[in-house]
């Protein structure tokens, strides 16, 4: 699971990308990775990244060809 | 770029770490983190048998961030540990030699920790490298109606924000 990285273009904008899926955050809102590892104490444990964008609190979360809307705050 | 994050196991008086991000966690009446089965939990002939503590603490070990917030534990809602076992977990602080619990005083049952509702180990925010946020202290008991062997793994997940 890749984790995204997150930069500014250059009009300012948030832009979140995990290398395949971009998501740009046009506004005055908030963009941030929510990570995880689950699975902790096991061999079978995973690292999961979501990228977080949220805007007048409604939240997008996108983790690979996934993509949540809500104002709910949600965990991987 | 990404903070690199461990979760590490402290045991004896100096709190020596062991990663644990993706190794066992044994349950056990002594304080070591090595998984075998000495020093097993042992089924009471009444009420429990506690386990000694296990400290467990996030850990930056590396990466590049700015800052990491929101550190939460949770579990997947249903103790898959079996008949007569119960894990509990809280937060603490300031780190303690871990000790043989007594008593479930400042404990919840850890499977009481979901994703829609999970124990807060700090709101931050943290940055640089180093242990961050409280440690999420776990205790087991057996009880009466406990059946022998080891018991079936269960998913325990850290999570945080990061920018």
């Amino acid at each position: 699971m890749p984790v995204h990285q997150i930069t500014r273009d250059e009009h300012g904008h948030q832009i979140g990308s995990d290398g395949t899926i971009t998501v740009s955050l046009i506004g005055n809102g908030k963009m941030f990775k929510r990570r995880a590892i689950k699975g902790v104490g096991t061999e079978g444990a995973q690292e999961v990244c979501w990228l977080v964008c949220e805007l007048d609190g409604v939240r997008v979360y996108q983790s690979g060809r996934n993509v949540i809307v809500s104002r709910a705050d949600i965990n991987p | 770029m990404a903070a690199t994050v461990q979760i590490i196991e402290k045991n004896g008086a100096g709190g020596t770490a062991t990663d644990k991000t993706s190794g066992n966690i044994r349950f056990k009446n002594a304080d070591n983190a090595t998984v075998d089965t000495a020093n097993p939990m042992v089924k009471p002939g009444a009420g429990v048998d506690y386990s000694f503590e296990k400290w467990l603490r996030m850990n930056v070990s590396g990466g590049t961030y700015t800052e990491i917030t929101n550190v939460k534990a949770y579990m997947d809602g249903g103790n898959g540990l079996g008949t007569g076992v119960t894990l509990y977990a809280k937060a603490v602080a300031s780190y303690a030699t871990p000790a043989e619990a007594t008593g479930t005083g400042g404990y919840a049952d850890a499977f009481t920790y979901t994703s829609g509702s999970p124990l807060t180990l700090g709101a931050g925010p943290y940055t640089s490298t180093g242990e961050k946020a409280d440690h999420l202290v776990m205790m087991l008991t057996v009880g009466t109606t406990v059946s022998g062997g080891i018991t079936p793994s269960e998913t325990l997940t850290l999570a945080w924000d990061e920018i």
